[in-house]
């Protein structure tokens, strides 16, 4: 693992208050590829409504699932994963306990599992997720819990079903579980789903699924990259230094999300769970405010720490972030191309999920980020008209900015 | 420089405006001084750490970023490039930048373009296409003076103030300096979209 830090500007003018930014990228080395065991915890809802068309080929919700579970199926390896089957509607039932996959036949039963779903009435999550979180950790494996569904709890303590659901999250992000969270359709509760995933913190995410069988390719990439990750029980946290403090911290990758800044006053500091790191690393987007900047000086803003585990046991760094505050005009530093791009493209991601889209664009413009631009021109039209499935693609798009931390302006 | 929006002063070193939109980039003082030794240097810890690194700083300050969009409202200080015969003005920085390209958005281009000042809106199309060029002009300031610099395709026309209704073809890639009262038209005939530098 490596840690490069990028200020916006080293040097900065003297003022009476100043704002630091910078970004704060987790890379990994050269992994040997398809080394980490990968344990994948499906969590699959097969209510009614999943006996809906999925609007593609004339497949059903649940038939397009079973497809896109097969297509990662065939990702796994036998002698190396580990895999479970846990179904919900009413009920949670367990089509395929979690196991190790020694052998061919082995998957093929998990294979069979999950074909033989077939639709029940009601939906109650918490059970199903919950077998799978407490479901037996392998701390050298990549663990992804999928947790799919299409509705909102239907059973007869609506509230205490989702307090259980977010407690459950909330576990499998300590237990260094990467919880991948998908709704499809327009009835499931979006702002619930992203808070599960949110409760879960670091690499595990939510996601609008417009198309069931994408799914497919998203989990087989999900496998590729979790057996090639090098690093596990990643933790990030940033300190700001006496005189500093915190106004934002943001992770970008693999999905743009906030990360919790603790503690009032400004003494506040930021730390985060990143569980497995696989090869799209981390980046982490950090505002930080300087008090009394107004004498020429190089002042500590914050420290950043990184601890993990990898083939070679613990390992820890720390960084300290240093700028300069000058009286000099002629040097102070113009901001980083790429730390710009990404705090804007950050910011405009914020704006959709508000959506102000005329801030957004605004936003994305300016960040030179075209590839957001096109999602707001597409998307963001059709979702104005009324489109709610393309409204939450459009949410799903913006917060998953990807590799391209910012692009550059593309030439003509 | 004040945000082009709302006309706040900004936090020293901050790339957003507390209104939410994107600050303009100063090109005063860029490209001085790398600040060697400051920036993100190695501290305590049993990692590897990569040893002091001063943050490489771009030789020319990044382009300027979007100035909002059409019909935002001038900012209270600085110039303003206002469209003739609209009511749509644009606030320019008051401080020197480097870059503004004025053209239009093509989102479908390969690779998609996307300019600091999209007149594509307010540009009449000419027998089914853009009176507009994607990349028609660029604007800069330096020193306090501002300059436009045609870039070829739709033509590039200027009128100086009090010079007369005529106006000249500007050659591309050729600088000239802009004074107040200024117009610029880009295009030709009953297409053209003018504007007038206030």
């Amino acid at each position: 693992m490596k840690l490069e830090l990028t200020l916006s500007q080293p040097v900065l003018p003297c003022a009476a208050e100043a704002e630091v930014v910078f970004l704060a990228r987790l890379t990994p080395g050269v992994a040997a590829p398809g080394v980490r065991p990968v344990d994948v915890r499906f969590v699959l809802d097969r209510s009614y409504s999943m006996g809906e068309a999925s609007g593609l080929g004339g497949l059903t919700k649940l038939e397009a699932l079973k497809q896109a579970c097969k297509a990662a199926i065939g990702q796994l390896v036998a002698g190396r994963d580990r895999a479970g089957v846990w179904a919900f509607a009413a009920k949670a039932a367990v089509p395929l306990a979690w196991q190790a996959l020694a052998r061919r036949a082995d998957l093929v039963a998990l294979e069979k599992a999950i074909d033989k779903l077939s639709l029940q009435g009601g939906t109650a999550f918490a059970d199903a997720l919950g077998g799978a979180v407490a479901a037996p950790r392998d701390g050298a494996a990549t663990t992804l819990v999928v947790f799919l569904t299409d509705g909102v709890p239907y059973c007869p303590d609506v509230d205490a079903e989702r307090a259980r659901t977010l407690a459950l999250a909330e576990r499998a992000g300590e237990l260094g579980l990467t919880l991948l969270v998908y709704g499809t359709g327009v009835s499931y509760d979006e702002a619930f789903l992203r808070q599960v995933a949110e409760h879960a913190g670091g690499g595990s995410r939510f996601a609008h699924l417009s198309d069931v069988s994408a799914l497919g390719a998203e989990l087989a990439r999900e496998i590729q990259l979790g057996a090639a990750a090098q690093a596990s029980e990643v933790e990030f946290a940033v300190v700001p230094a006496p005189g500093a403090s915190l106004s934002e911290v943001t992770a970008m990758l693999p999905a743009q999300h906030e990360v919790v800044i603790h503690g009032a006053g400004g003494a506040g500091e930021a730390r985060e769970r990143a569980g497995v790191v696989d090869a799209r690393g981390r980046a982490y987007v950090v505002r930080a405010r300087l008090a009394d900047a107004s004498v020429a000086a190089t002042r500590d803003v914050a420290r950043v720490e990184i601890s993990w585990r990898d083939a070679g046991g613990p390992q820890r760094e720390v960084r300290e972030v240093l700028v300069e505050l000058s009286g000099d005009a002629a040097r102070v530093s113009a901001p980083d191309a790429v730390v710009r791009a990404t705090v804007l493209t950050a910011a405009g991601a914020r704006a959709t999920m508000r959506g102000d889209l005329g801030l957004a664009r605004t936003l994305f413009g300016s960040a030179g980020n075209a590839t957001m631009l096109g999602a707001l021109a597409t998307l963001g039209t059709a979702a104005a008209g009324g489109d709610e499935d393309a409204a939450r693609s459009l949410r799903t798009r913006v917060m998953a900015p990807g590799l391209a931390l910012g692009t550059a302006k593309g030439d003509e | 420089m004040k945000c082009v929006v709302c006309g706040a002063p900004p936090l020293a070193g901050a790339l957003l405006c507390v209104c939410g939109n994107p600050l303009p980039v100063a090109v005063a003082g860029a490209g001085a001084g790398a600040g060697a030794g400051v920036g993100v240097g190695a501290g305590a810890g049993a990692g590897a750490g990569a040893g002091p690194g001063a943050v490489p700083i771009p030789a020319a300050a990044p382009h300027l970023g979007g100035l909002g969009a059409i019909g935002a409202a001038a900012a209270p200080t600085g110039a303003a490039l206002k469209v003739v015969g609209a009511s749509q003005s644009f606030a320019l920085p008051g401080d020197d930048f480097s870059e503004l390209l004025l053209g239009r958005h093509d989102l479908e281009a390969r690779p998609p373009v996307v300019v600091d000042l999209d007149l594509g809106p307010l540009s009449p199309r000419a027998g089914g296409g853009f009176a507009l060029s994607r990349r028609q002009a660029r604007l800069s300031r330096r020193a306090g003076q501002l300059y436009l610099c045609a870039l070829g395709g739709a033509q590039t026309l200027h009128r100086r103030v009090g010079a007369g209704a005529s106006f000249a073809v500007l050659p591309a890639n050729q600088e000239i300096a802009l004074e107040p009262g200024d117009r610029v038209a880009f295009g030709s005939g009953d297409r053209a979209l003018v504007l007038e530098l206030e």
